[in-house]
């Protein structure tokens, strides 16, 4: 058999070698006109052919003319061109308009697109930046179907994401596994760092990475360079300002004086206008606090520069980059980040391949108080911001002059905003992290497809802590004597993985087989001592002696996996993949999980019957199903034995004037068996119109059983996780987008996804529901119903006059007033009791969706992104305040809805009622609102500066745009936002918009 | 070899998180160290019963204060319990929170508990076995303390399962049967407790134990019981009034000869550093509108008709500590601001023992309260609870009676009546523990006192709707 295959190998060199060999040369360019170094030109079905060199060119020997060449580039549209008489070639690749042969990262490997058989995102690089956001997640937002993205204001903090839907109160953020190293979140990388990111949304394929994988798993590779490729120097820089566009307007000093002289606090307007003037009962002075506390503009920046490139052998990638953030808050708040990345790899031999990439970061804040927002939130406007001079009680404060609100009455519950963001804003961290990876890869076998690959993937974080609180008073609000609190924190976690890969290829089946073994440990120790009376800022033992404390802790987890995946596919036609992993946690008592998952695709357009479809303009048609299931290890440690707390003054009793060091014991201990999700998933994808049109559609059904909740004891035995039932979330995903030129000048394109989630209790372990929310605003799961609804009285409407009071027994019953809410009498017994409560909302949304749209014509490009969501509801926890503390100012529209008389309004009670528990008191839909909204999430205008103008300059290509983040927002809520995490907002700070001008130059 | 690498993993999994101590990993062969669970149940108690919303929950009821605060609207439910509606607070968070600290004491009691059980088990002497139990004795005060505030305030509520301390939902027993326990309990304080606690001081003894069950009897109208109880700690335990009654809420009063029970504080003796304070439990109850340290929410106003009643009896000594009034300067020196409250048509009196006067203080702290305690039991309550039950059951009620009322400068009564008791038991044990507003319902003089009051309906409140629907089997009959 060998002998015959011999023979007939030798007889084709036979006649290759009668046809006439000659040398062809050639350049290669994409379609913007530039050179492609490192493109491939390979003469078909041999192993002939070369790499261009930096400037595009190639030269190839032994080349027949009835040879083929095939030209192909990453992200570009390969071509085979027949070689015929011609020996010099110029060719143009253009770009890949169809993205099937783009190369998609997953776990432990990648594969091509068109080969996947669960819905993976692909973000690039361009998309991560098309946004100014410190993190990348935070570009992320409205693009891609069922990733859920919720912003945060404060400078340098990341967003919270989640993807498809509430599972288990835990930590719903997914898993970052940057270049191998598992992360809970990249709010410390440079988006500019980033090259690709994969958001794998299913089951099937996020369960290679078992344990972590039940919030969804977000793979990122940054930036490397690439073989025979010359230097390639870019800058990218944004300067921008942070500007608050949309904030929720409080009550002024008229609008607040009406409402506190109906809720008996009259005297403290009277003392405003004693002290500080007014008219007519309206005190003179009104302080915006927001104003006050508010800066008109905060400075945003980022540059980025970056060189890579690289020889036959080996590839590099170098950056820095720089961000920095003024908080908006009118203090000294800031927040700066150093990023220094490099990334090597080596062949050493054709058998051996070493890499080395590390990342270090220095982040540097100053964080602003956030009591600062809340007192600016609660604090009456009837007070100037300083002392205004020969009143009584002036001169009480020290070292500045600022006034306060116990003049008037107010206790110190209260004090000044200004004051506080001004006295507590001495806040500083600074995070140094360096996350070096070091790998080997070994093809042992010539001929044989196999790799071995070894990578040690670590991350070192060093956290030190400041907060000095000078001695000051303000009223009776007083720091007697200084206070310094200095924390350090130190983590050390590490990934060790190891896997093989094999490639198989037997006449049209394809089989990639993958098995690894990996090993993680993640450790974390913090210290803390505090001192007052220092002398220095900066030092402890400058302090009184007697009042230095010291405080440490710590936590520690480990983790050990095994975990396999074989991808099989006949002609790319049938598709299967299968994979496995089996986890050990330390954070359950059940110490091992097995998480298997099955995926199958079917490429219809390539079936031979399908011809048809191409007549009907359609290009591609993939069907997908999946199934996974999924563990969740993002619960906290649990130690499943009896702990002491002890040594703290807290634990101890006191006798006379010392204490015995003391303990308490802790015998509520959960006992968890681990949290699972089960997963199932069918998708569409076609492409259709000459790829032009893109539509993926997925239905999923994601169940997870065993849901670690932390749950509330009943008779004040205090909290516990148990594994407390299922929930499942089920719903569709489309995505669409079209996209096409017109003419050689002009292109648009136009996408759009929707989600819908449908949020359902399945299983509570046959408790007749789930207790979660605080005591005074329950939430209730039941079966049947969606996770966290909140569980309260349904108003029915405001009483409009005497009459109707006297018509109604419940309102005799309970002394109402005209301008208090009738209650919906749910089992009609004609009393207003807790068997009145119902579910009258829940925090979970319907739909979220996202719109994008582009239009260029030459080198100008107009793009905007929109994204909203629907259908949720929020508890405003802020206006439910005002029953424990009814001094509150409030929200302007709260004070101008409010019931003035018969017929004024059906839906808020009367100035007075704002003070009657009945109304106020309990969980009601008063204080629940509509939290959809729909955000112009970002607006760009570029110019690519045309490359005839670029090659006068001696440079490589530029560009330059004017951006525009969140500008604004629309929605209905009575909040500073409608993003709250949880469905409950209590948020008091207003989140940015962001206007900035960049530009990206390649040399 | 495949199971001796799976045994191994698994031992690699088996850490236990940083920054917990196993309850394994005490030594509990080191006897020196058993009484740290006891000193954790001192500090918890303290902890919650310091907690300040549930002073006004304890307070209200009786006829001594009313609720204050910035407006009449403030924390507006507690006016529903001053008018005795109850459907008002069945869902307020105070009475919750009131719930779980008082609960939370029990399972704290068991808890520790479980730890001197575990040194015991190392125990060789019969001295140190009696010291366990002394140990466990003290433990075991607390939880009648808690028991006792919760029956007298609930009624029927559940006892809990020392068995079952994780995950239980117990249904309510009886008032009957909860007081039967907590004399259980007693009589097993006041046979392991000492008679003396020479070394902490403060602890609690024979005779704490001994006057948390006359109090108990007293509820019950055990009036027997009472006498011996009471003329037991008169005879025995060699304590007496505290002559200098202005300071005996003050500094200077703390753990008093006539203390047999306090919740302890302290700053140390330093300006500051750390402090051991007593929180809100002393702000909340503070002079509104004046400046550090002697200020608060001034949410507890003593009714007009307490005031009157004082000034009736020509209670000078006695007025001056139970009442800090504003607009005049206390015999302390603190000057203490005018204030009207608008809903209120006298000024404002404050409750004058939870007053310290500012230079008594230790220089460097400016709280209100800072380093004070928080009497709960006390000598002149025994010497009370002696002569009301030497008038039911017999014997000479006017000696313990005058002993009091000699140390407020009162003259004696030769023959006094019940009425005479409990006007004394008002004027002596103002806003202490909610003791008028029991008082009033064990004697069934509530309806006729207390305006809106309802025999039969309002003696306790009602079990908080989060503790029902926590646990639906409060919702079940009661069992006995």
């Amino acid at each position: 058999m060998i002998k015959r295959l011999l023979i007939a190998f030798l007889f084709i060199g036979q006649v290759a070698l009668a046809q006439e060999a000659i040398k062809i040369t050639g350049i290669v360019r994409d379609d913007q006109g530039y050179e492609l170094p490192g493109a491939s030109v390979v003469v078909k079905g041999t192993m002939n052919g070369a790499s261009t060199n930096f400037d595009g060119e190639f030269e190839i020997e032994e080349v027949k003319a009835t040879d083929i060449l095939v030209v192909s580039f990453i992200g570009l549209q390969s071509q085979e061109i027949p070689v015929g008489d011609k020996t010099y070639f110029d060719i143009t690749l253009s770009e890949d308009a169809s993205d099937l042969e783009e190369v998609v990262v997953i776990g432990y490997g990648t594969s091509k697109s068109k080969d996947l058989t669960s819905p993976i995102a692909s973000i690039s690089a361009e998309e991560i930046t098309s946004m100014n956001t410190s993190s990348a997640m935070g570009a992320v937002q409205g693009k891609i179907a069922g990733v859920n993205i919720v912003n945060s204001g404060v400078p340098g903090e990341g967003p919270s994401v989640s993807i498809r839907g509430v599972g288990s109160i835990q930590n719903s953020n997914p898993l970052y596994v940057v270049d191998g190293m598992f992360l809970d979140d990249i709010n410390f990388l440079n988006p500019n760092d980033i090259e690709t990111m994969s958001i794998l949304k299913d089951a099937s394929a996020a369960a290679i990475y078992g344990v972590r994988a039940a919030n969804g798993v977000v793979l990122i590779t940054t930036k490397g360079g690439a073989k025979d490729r010359k230097m390639q120097v870019t800058y990218d820089g944004y300067y921008g300002v942070q500007s608050v566009t949309q904030r929720l307007e409080m009550a002024n000093s008229a609008q607040y004086a009406n409402i506190m002289r109906a809720g008996g606090y009259g005297d403290r307007v009277d003392a405003s206008i004693d002290r500080y003037g007014g008219m007519n009962g309206t005190p003179a002075i009104s302080t915006d606090w927001y104003d006050e506390l508010i800066k008109g503009a905060a400075p945003i920046q980022n540059h980025s520069l970056s060189i890579n490139g690289g020889n036959e052998k080996s590839t590099y990638a170098f950056s820095v980059g720089y961000f920095s953030q003024d908080g908006i808050m009118n203090a000294t708040g800031y927040y700066d980040r150093l990023n220094l990345r490099g990334k090597v790899d080596y062949d050493v031999s054709s058998k051996l391949k070493v890499g080395f990439s590390t990342i270090l970061t220095n982040e540097k804040r100053k964080i602003d108080d956030d009591e600062a927002w809340f007192q600016a939130y609660v604090n009456n406007p009837m007070y100037p911001v300083y002392e205004m001079g020969g009143n009584p009680g002036d001169g009480v404060s020290y070292p500045e002059n600022f006034e306060n609100p116990h003049n008037l009455g107010y206790d110190t519950y209260y004090t000044n905003p200004m004051a506080r963001a001004y006295y507590h804003g001495d806040n500083e961290s600074d995070i140094t992290r360096f996350m070096p990876t070091v790998y080997a890869e070994l093809r042992p076998f010539e001929g044989k497809d196999l790799t071995l690959r070894s990578a040690m993937n670590m991350d070192f974080r060093y956290g030190a802590g400041r907060v000095y609180i000078p001695e000051y008073a303000v009223g009776n609000n007083q720091q007697q004597i200084n206070s310094l609190s200095k924390t350090t924190n130190w983590n050390y976690d590490y990934v060790w993985d190891n896997t093989a890969t094999l490639r198989n290829s037997w006449g049209s089946h394809n089989l990639t087989s993958m098995a690894g073994f990996s090993v993680r440990e993640e450790n974390y120790r913090w210290i803390n001592g505090t001192a007052q009376g220092v002398t220095n800022k900066y030092y402890l033992n400058s302090g009184n002696q007697e009042t230095r404390t010291s405080n440490d802790g710590g936590d520690r987890f480990r983790g050990m996996s095994a975990f396999a995946r074989f991808s099989y596919d006949y002609e790319h036609k049938y598709l299967l993949s299968l994979t496995m992993r089996a986890d050990g946690s330390s954070k359950y008592q059940q110490k091992w999980g097995y998480f298997p998952s099955l995926g199958a695709g079917w490429v219809i357009s390539q079936e031979d019957f399908a011809a048809g479809l191409q007549n009907a303009k359609i290009d591609y048609l993939k069907l997908r199903a999946s199934w996974g299931l999924l563990g969740n290890d993002k619960v906290p440690a649990n130690d499943g034995l009896s702990s002491i707390s002890n040594g703290g003054i807290g634990e101890s009793g006191i006798f006379g004037t010392s204490y015995i060091p003391g303990m308490i014991n802790n015998t509520v201990f959960s006992d968890l068996e681990w949290e699972v999700v089960d997963e199932k998933n069918i998708g569409v994808e076609a492409k259709l119109f000459d790829f032009r049109l893109n539509v993926e559609a997925d239905y999923y059904n994601r169940e997870t059983r065993n849901m670690v909740i932390n749950t509330t004891l009943p008779m004040g035995n205090g909290y516990l996780l148990r594994n407390a039932g299922s929930v499942r979330n089920s719903g569709v995903e489309v995505m669409v987008n079209w996209s096409d030129k017109i003419g050689k000048d002009f292109h648009y394109s136009i996408g759009a996804n929707i989600t819908t989630i449908k949020n359902e209790v399945t299983d509570l372990g046959g408790e007749p529901y789930l207790f979660t929310g605080s005591e005074e605003f329950p939430q209730r799961s039941y079966v049947g119903g969606p996770l966290y609804a909140f569980y309260g009285w349904k108003t029915d409407g405001v009483y409009q006059n005497q009459a109707e009071i006297d018509a109604c027994p419940i309102a005799q019953a309970n002394g109402l007033k005209p301008g208090d809410f009738r209650y919906v009498d749910v089992n009609g017994d004609g009393i207003i009791d807790a068997n009145d409560r119902m579910i009258l909302g829940d925090p979970n949304p319907d739909f979220t969706y996202g719109i994008n749209m582009a239009v260029g014509y030459k080198g100008v490009t107009l793009a905007a992104t929109f994204q909203g969501v629907q259908g949720n509801t929020i508890l405003n926890r802020r206006r439910a305040d005002i029953n424990k503390h009814g001094a509150n100012n409030m929200d302007a529209n709260l004070a101008n809805s409010i019931w003035t008389g018969e017929g004024s309004t059906n839906s808020a009670p009367s100035a007075e009622g704002l003070f009657n528990p009945w109304n106020t008191g309990r969980l009601n839909d008063f204080f629940l609102e509509d939290g959809s909204y729909f955000r112009i999430q970002n607006v760009r205008l570029s110019y690519d500066i045309p490359k005839s103008a670029m090659d006068k300059m001696g440079l490589g290509s530029a560009q330059v745009y004017l951006n525009a983040d969140r500008p604004y927002t629309f929605f209905s809520s009575n909040g500073f936002t409608p993003e709250v995490p949880g469905g409950i907002d209590q948020s008091v700070y207003p989140i940015p918009a962001i206007f900035s001008v960049g530009a990206k130059i390649n040399f | 070899m495949g199971v001796f690498t799976l045994s191994s993993c698994s031992d690699w999994l088996d850490i236990v998180p940083e920054g917990t101590v196993p309850t394994d990993d005490i030594d509990f062969t080191d006897a020196s160290q058993m009484y740290a669970p006891v000193s954790g149940v001192y500090a918890s108690t303290r902890q919650r019963l310091a907690q300040w919303e549930s002073w006004p929950l304890l307070n209200l009821r009786g006829d001594e204060v009313t609720k204050g605060g910035g407006s009449e609207t403030d924390q507006g439910e507690y006016l529903y319990l001053e008018e005795f509606n109850y459907d008002g607070i069945k869902g307020f968070w105070a009475m919750n929170s009131t719930w779980v600290a008082m609960y939370n004491i029990i399972y704290t009691t068991y808890n520790n508990q479980i730890l001197i059980d575990r040194f015991r088990e190392h125990l060789t002497s019969d001295d140190q076995f009696e010291l366990a139990n002394q140990y466990e004795a003290e433990i075991t005060f607390h939880r009648a303390l808690a028991y006792y505030f919760i029956s007298n305030m609930w009624g029927d509520v559940p006892i809990i399962d020392p068995e079952d301390l994780n995950y239980g939902f117990p249904y309510r027993r009886s008032v009957e049967s909860v007081r039967d326990f907590i004399h259980e309990e007693l009589d097993f304080c006041i046979e392991h407790l000492p008679e003396v606690q020479s070394v902490n001081e403060g602890a609690v003894t024979k005779y704490s134990a001994m006057a948390l069950k006359a109090k108990v009897a007293l509820m019950e109208g055990e009036f027997n019981l009472v006498n011996t109880l009471t003329d037991r700690i008169i005879a025995e335990a060699g304590i007496s009034l505290y002559e200098d009654y202005y300071n005996l809420f003050k500094i200077p009063g703390k753990l008093a000869k006539e203390s047999l029970y306090e919740l302890q504080f302290t700053d140390f003796g330093t300006g500051d550093g750390q402090e051991v304070y007593g929180g809100a439990w002393f702000q909340h109850q503070g002079p509104n509108i004046n400046p550090a340290p002697i200020t608060g929410w001034g949410f507890m106003l003593m009714r007009p008709e307490f005031i009157n009643f004082m000034n009736d009896r020509g209670e000078d000594v006695r007025y001056d500590v139970a009442i800090l009034e504003s607009g005049v300067t206390t015999p302390a020196g603190d000057d203490i601001a005018l204030w009207e409250p608008t809903y209120m048509d006298i000024k404002a009196h404050y409750n004058g023992k939870a007053y310290t006067p500012s230079d008594q203080m230790t220089d460097g702290r400016n709280q209100y309260g800072s380093n004070n305690n928080i009497r709960i039991l006390r000598y002149a309550d025994v010497l009370l609870m002696n002569a009301e039950a030497k008038l039911r059951v017999g014997g000479d009620a006017a000696t313990p009676l005058n002993e009091v009322r000699e140390r407020a400068g009162l003259d004696p009564v030769s023959s006094p009546t019940i009425d005479d008791i409990l006007d004394e038991r008002r004027a002596e044990l103002s806003v202490e523990w909610g003791n008028r507003f029991f008082d009033l319902v064990r004697t069934g003089k509530a309806a006729g006192t207390l305006p809106g009051f309802e025999a039969g309906r309002h003696e306790y409140l009602p079990i908080p709707l989060t503790q029902e629907d926590l646990n639906p089997n409060l919702l079940e009959p009661v069992q006995d």
